[in-house]
């Protein structure tokens, strides 16, 4: 059997993460990543398709997204779906700052654009909520200003401080 | 001379932009995660790129960023080019839909101008900016004897100037409120006719991606055109995108 002719028939494809779990998943439902898609099209539905950025967890956490954004069957979502999606992509997100950028580097590898905004979104809502130092701590960053350098950036804005 | 009357009304956006700013060279930006050194366990969060670190910051009003600009050499680079800038209003502009109005008020006893919205319930909540930043102290209070007019607004940024007797511009202000940033453009030279009417404007040019102060000059019954002069430099203190030239 041919590639191509398996591709036209293929429901589901097989994804593996960089530790080598395998997930299977409905064609349509990967699709929702631009990635996956551009490679189904290119006839690599017949393997298993390599997900090489991504730990088995993680990948695990994409393919729960996949399933709720995959497109319905029965036409266009309902106003009463798009608010239960809503909410589901609320819980999604509630999670600990490492999964947060796990799943948000994810959305960028595998072009996945709602992911990136619901991610970047709750992100920048840490963000937005914490202190310097508890950002660099949050996303271990290294402060790179010497103590001179940093004291004189912040006389410079003393007011975004207040 | 008391007195504080409104000299002007504008749009404003509900988050303005992060002009203004200095350029600088960006680095590389990443999350570096000195936690994870030595364990089994290696996270994506590690390395995040520029282009995501872009996305997620553009999403925070403005008194947040100049706060971030400590986090790190890279964060501060990146906060500040022009394609940031860029990035930001945009995102800022395409979120507001619904801008409140603004009052732009010049105080000649206390060399101030103040700025205020229309909307009383944004005024009930307190300073539509972070105070102090809804008001700037004139540097040159010996040039007060004029009363400061709002020749235009674009994208969050203002521009301020007086107008002598004979509708010349002296003192000229190019004012951000949201980042606390002002600049005083010097004075032009360019000679004028007092038989002759002139009118300014000020506005954003997107093919040169420049703010510009013009002047248009006309006899009193005809329409002559206009004639560019050479740009005004705004000094060392070069900010994003800002150069001013006059025509006549």
């Amino acid at each position: 059997m041919s590639s191509t002719l398996c591709c036209s028939f293929a429901k589901n494809v097989t994804l593996r993460s960089s530790d080598g779990q395998t997930f299977e998943v409905e064609e349509a439902a990967a699709q929702v990543s631009q990635t996956i898609k551009r490679m189904i099209e290119d006839g690599c539905t017949g393997s298993v398709i390599p997900v090489p950025n991504l730990t088995g967890p993680v990948l695990a956490l994409v393919i729960e997204y996949f399933k709720k954004h995959s497109p319905p069957s029965d036409g266009c979502p309902t106003a009463l779906l798009e608010m239960e999606i809503k909410d589901w992509d609320a819980k999604f997100v509630a999670v600990d700052n490492d999964t947060l950028l796990d799943l948000t580097l994810a959305a960028h590898y595998l072009e996945i654009q709602g992911l990136l905004d619901l991610t970047c979104h709750r992100v920048a809502d840490i963000l937005n909520d914490n202190s310097v130092e508890k950002i660099r701590e949050i996303f271990h960053i290294k402060n790179d200003f010497t103590p001179e350098e940093e004291a004189e950036e912040r006389s410079k804005i003393q007011w975004a401080f207040e | 001379m008391a007195g504080s009357p409104p000299v002007g009304r504008m749009k404003q956006t509900t988050t303005p932009p992060a002009a203004f700013l200095s350029k600088q060279a960006s680095g590389l930006l990443l999350f570096r995660s000195s936690s994870f050194v030595g364990k089994k366990k290696q996270t994506m969060s590690d390395c995040l790129p520029k282009e995501v670190i872009t996305d997620i910051l553009s999403r925070l009003p403005v008194k947040s960023l100049m706060r971030f600009r400590c986090v790190s050499k890279a964060w501060c680079s990146l906060i500040s080019t022009p394609n940031f800038i860029s990035t930001h209003l945009n995102r800022s502009l395409s979120n507001s839909p619904h801008q409140p109005y603004l009052f732009v008020c010049h105080c000649w006893t206390l060399h101030t101008v103040l700025l205020y919205p229309s909307d009383p319930e944004i005024e009930q909540k307190g300073d539509f900016f972070a105070n102090p930043s809804d008001r700037i102290e004139l540097r040159d209070p010996s040039n007060n004897e004029y009363s400061l007019h709002l020749v235009g607004s674009s994208n969050g940024l203002l521009c301020l100037a007086t107008l002598n007797f004979d509708n010349e511009v002296g003192l000229c202000v190019l004012w951000n409120p949201s980042i606390q940033k002002a600049i005083y453009l010097p004075k032009p030279n360019l000679g004028f006719d007092r038989s002759l009417n002139k009118s300014f404007g000020f506005g954003y040019e997107p093919t040169t991606d420049d703010y510009k102060l013009v002047r248009l000059v006309y006899p009193d019954t005809d329409y002559i055109g206009f004639k560019t002069v050479p740009p005004l430099s705004t000094g060392p203190h070069t900010l994003h995108g800002v150069v001013a030239s006059f025509a006549m």
